[in-house]
């Protein structure tokens, strides 16, 4: 063990709910519902839970500890990075129960993202709301270029990745298509039952260049949660553990704009991915599974990258000929993903690497898988990454 | 043709940026009053050198194109009958990329290709820099 973080923690327990468009539940009752099977799945009550790293919006720490009815929190910590905050909150709950600050933390995250802006017309109006620091930035300079969401605002760098390194369509096609098919194997995929060939996604329209209607993810009222606890406590537990090995955060200079960085196309996961597999003491080589936070296509093109698994510009070599699906050398969310299963905000990639490395992720199992990575992608371009492997 | 205001508030630095342009009536970007370098959005301590001296001062407009996008959909009532629109990162003869709006067409815009800014001033609070072809 190269460091003193690798292997004292691990997840010991998961919960999801939803996937919906469109639902009756509030995003604390569904970020609560998530909680409590987590929490149920590790063989724990809500007593055994002394710390919780609640998401970066919605719903904060203190309600959802009293409406769990947890007696004594001793630790709450809210990394504010959009999709790269689960991860971050997984380092955050090891790095605290190996300080000794809290035995068992609580991770949770969901929201209506389908319903907050496709509300039924009888549905109870949510009020609430999620702001972050880039938000100035976006206000002043890109909301009034016609530049309104994470689409726009992204297509400014991703269009330059494109433009510069030639990389075509059917690259991110790849990903696309990888998610669609793992998703056919999930019960929770909200594209189940919904096949997509290579053809039907070079047919989906712009939405904004080079981003078109199937390189985005699908939004949907969902929450998911992790419990993590010591790896002592860990083996006592309902189901084998899966250790935390290394993870990172990394952020790009500057991390509050985007166009202003040196290298546009340099994200956070480009500063974070090397410590973390040397906090881990392995290479990218020997993973066997890859979560890939996956809001849009070219940004886990981007993020292969990042990782080591091609050059700059190369990620297109990589994706292809089946080597990200199942039955291929590094597959690729597994669960179908933000593009396929739905945006969890990427808990649902956590919750699906300890599926995986529990041998319990049915017909989607990556057979004997022993070691895997999840990663995180927030805001304006926060990346994190954790490996996590199989316990004793 | 003049364009109506976005909703925004601006404040702190961004505000000093959208005031300076507006009261020049041409695009001031961040000077540092120590080591000379522009920088956008403004800082109030210089990224270069860490100086907290600084003006507002005029840039040349001078700029090629960085990236950019086309967007071909929209929801907002101000975009959705201008589609498909370009929008480009300009990347100024000083330094600064900004992002600008322009009227050319998806076909005539390529990274590297030099454009002219200028800034179109839509009141004392708020201003849009507008991209041209270099002549
Ligand atoms: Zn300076």
């Amino acid at each position: 063990m190269s460091s003193s973080l690798s292997g004292k923690a691990a997840i010991v327990g998961i919960g999801e709910f939803g996937y919906y468009r469109g639902t009756d539940q509030s995003i604390l009752q569904m970020v609560l519902k998530a909680s409590m099977d987590a929490i149920r799945d590790a063989g724990l009550k809500p007593s055994d839970i002394d710390g919780i790293i609640p998401p970066p919006g919605f719903v904060a720490w203190d309600e959802i500890g009293a409406h769990l009815g947890v007696p004594e929190i001793r630790y709450t910590a809210c990394p504010q990075m959009g999709g790269a905050s689960p991860v971050a909150g997984l380092i955050n709950a090891s790095m605290a129960i190996a300080a000794g600050l809290a035995t068992t933390v609580l991770v949770p995250i969901g929201w209506n993202g389908y319903s907050a802006l496709r509300p039924r017309p009888d549905a109870r109006p949510n009020k609430r709301r999620f702001s972050a620091a880039f938000f100035e930035t976006v206000k002043n300079y890109y909301a009034p270029y016609g530049l309104r969401s994470a689409p726009w605002w992204y297509a400014l760098y991703l269009q330059r990745y494109v433009k510069h390194y030639n990389v075509p369509p059917e690259a991110a096609g790849a990903i696309a298509v990888a998610c669609r098919k793992h998703a056919q194997l999930n019960d929770k995929a909200l594209m189940r039952d919904r096949p997509l060939t290579m053809d039907e996604y070079l047919a989906t329209p712009f939405i904004t260049e080079p981003l078109r209607k199937g390189d985005c993810c699908v939004e949907t009222d969902c929450a998911a949660a992790i419990v993590v606890t010591s790896a002592e406590r860990a083996r006592d537990l309902a189901h084998r553990p899966v250790m935390f090995l290394g993870g990172a955060e990394g952020h790009p200079n500057r991390p509050d704009e985007l166009v202003n960085r040196t290298d546009m196309l340099k994200l956070g996961l480009d500063y974070a991915a090397p410590r973390a597999f040397a906090m881990a003491g392995v290479k990218p080589q020997d993973m066997d599974f890859l979560q890939v936070y996956d809001c849009f296509t070219y940004v886990a093109l981007l993020e292969l990258e990042a990782l080591g698994y091609a050059e700059r510009g190369g990620a297109a070599d990589f994706v292809k000929d089946g080597k990200i699906e199942l039955g291929g050398r590094y597959p690729l969310n597994t669960h179908g993903g933000l593009m396929s299963q739905g945006h969890c905000w990427g808990m649902n990639h956590i919750v699906e690497a300890v599926r995986q490395l529990r041998h319990d992720a049915g017909r989607a199992q990556v057979a004997d898988c022993e070691i895997g990575l999840v990663t995180g992608y927030g805001d304006l371009g926060d990346g994190t990454i954790a490996i996590l492997g199989r316990g004793a | 043709m003049s364009s109506t205001k976005p909703k925004v508030q601006p404040d702190d630095l961004d505000l000093a940026f959208f005031e300076a342009t507006a009261g020049a009536g041409q695009l001031c970007l961040q000077h540092c009053g120590d080591c000379g370098r522009w920088t956008h959005p403004a800082r109030y301590y210089c990224p270069h050198c860490a100086s907290e001296n600084y003006s507002f001062d005029p840039v040349s407009g001078k700029a090629e194109v960085h990236s950019f996008t086309v967007s071909h959909f929209s929801v907002e009532s101000a975009w959705k009958d201008r589609v498909p629109y370009v929008t480009i990162v300009a990347e100024t003869a000083e330094g600064p990329r900004l992002v600008a709006r322009t009227d050319l067409k998806p076909g005539d815009v390529s990274i590297g290709q030099p454009i002219l800014l200028r800034a179109e001033v839509v009141d004392p609070e708020f201003s849009y820099v507008w991209a041209e072809k270099a002549a």
